[in-house]
């Protein structure tokens, strides 16, 4: 009997401090500036770094050059596999600007150009395709407008007008002067 | 042996052994358990982040309408560096910087209230430690109020462009 009585003394004294233990764990809140590679502000810091590329890239027109560096017989971008995104920043200076900014630094992308259908609908155009985005992604985008007179920017670097319906990924949505609005969606998250 | 008392000694091993394992696994773990609040960082990074927010979108900003192109007479005003003659004589609108020329104005632009900050422009692949010294300028830019950057700092970025050429700025503080 006694010698029970030691074991279940010390297995209620373990009870009793894991307990404690767990109670404690359950009264502290983790608090968005917690630190941990989810941390909010690591979320803001992408955020805000991935806006202001693409305002910057809007501004010196190399985010318009990199939607029309499309490649019309593959089907894709230029230099990407046919049919298939770039798996990796794409071969232009908006590309490089990503690449400085983000890949340097272990920060995946997705790059996606969403466009307006003759329907008034919304598709999309993967550009770039690094994998399935993690659960703490953040995303910023940015629209820009293409013109009928809009060269390509690729080898091929005819007029949008002059190209045929199915040439360029997106439609033609206005009579006048307006050929497309696209928006350029980066989703950005930590390897 | 005596015969009455069993396997005493026996069980009293395994009873304190169970014990003694728990109360150790406890003090190794509890300490981990307050990781996340250690360091009191908090407040820097709202600082840093509210110093880089209105830098590039309000402070150097050409227009606010437009944060991150930065006009190029607010960053010669702001990094204190002569500017080339072939830009020279672009004002800085609205915002007069020139009040905020020395340490005391650099805190109290950025709101750091007795921290330390240091500003610093650099290419989008470049480390912070390295400002750049476009060819319009005399100087890195690069502004701070204390020279030595200590290794634990609150970080923030953003992605400018000046010219039209990208840049990052990177405000640390401490």
């Amino acid at each position: 009997m006694r010698g029970q009585a030691h074991t279940l003394e010390a297995i209620i004294a373990a009870v009793l401090i894991i307990g404690g233990l767990i109670f404690a764990t359950q009264a502290t809140a983790v608090t968005p500036l917690s630190a941990s590679t989810s941390n909010q502000h690591i979320e803001n810091q992408q955020q805000a770094t991935v806006d202001g590329l693409l305002a910057t890239a809007a501004e010196n027109g190399t985010l318009t050059d990199a939607v029309l560096y499309y490649n019309s017989s593959s089907g894709t971008f230029e230099g990407a596999p046919a049919g298939e995104p770039y798996a990796t920043a794409p071969p232009n200076a908006f590309g490089t600007a990503l690449n400085e900014t983000l890949s340097q630094r272990q920060i995946a992308f997705n790059v996606d150009v969403y466009y307006v259908t003759q329907a008034g609908d919304t598709e999309s155009k993967p550009m770039v395709r690094m994998g399935e985005p993690s659960d703490n992604a953040v995303v910023a985008t940015r629209a820009v407008s293409v013109y009928n007179s809009s060269n390509l920017t690729a080898t091929d670097d005819r007029q949008l007008e002059d190209l045929g319906g199915e040439e360029f990924y997106a439609p033609n949505v206005d009579d006048d002067e307006l050929y497309n609005v696209l928006e350029v969606e980066v989703t950005v998250w930590r390897k | 042996m005596n015969r009455t008392r069993g396997q005493t000694t026996l069980d009293f091993a395994i009873g304190t052994s169970v014990f003694l394992l728990t109360v150790v696994f406890v003090i190794a773990y509890a300490p981990t358990l307050f990781d996340p609040f250690v360091g009191g960082t908090g407040t820097d990074l709202l600082v840093a982040d509210r110093a880089a927010t209105s830098l590039s979108g309000d402070f150097l900003a050409a227009s606010t309408a437009e944060p991150g192109t930065l006009s190029i007479g607010c960053v010669g005003t702001f990094f204190d560096v002569s500017l080339d003659e072939a830009v020279q004589g672009v004002g800085c609108g609205g915002a007069n910087l020139n009040s905020f020329d020395d340490d005391e104005g650099f805190s109290e632009l950025l709101s750091l209230d007795g921290r330390n900050a240091n500003v610093t422009i650099h290419e989008l692949g470049a480390p912070a430690s390295e400002p750049v010294t476009p060819e319009w300028a005399s100087d890195p830019l690069v502004r701070s109020n204390d020279d030595s950057v200590p290794s634990d700092v609150a970080v923030s970025t953003r992605t400018v462009s000046i010219e039209g050429k990208q840049y990052r700025l990177t405000v640390r503080v401490w």
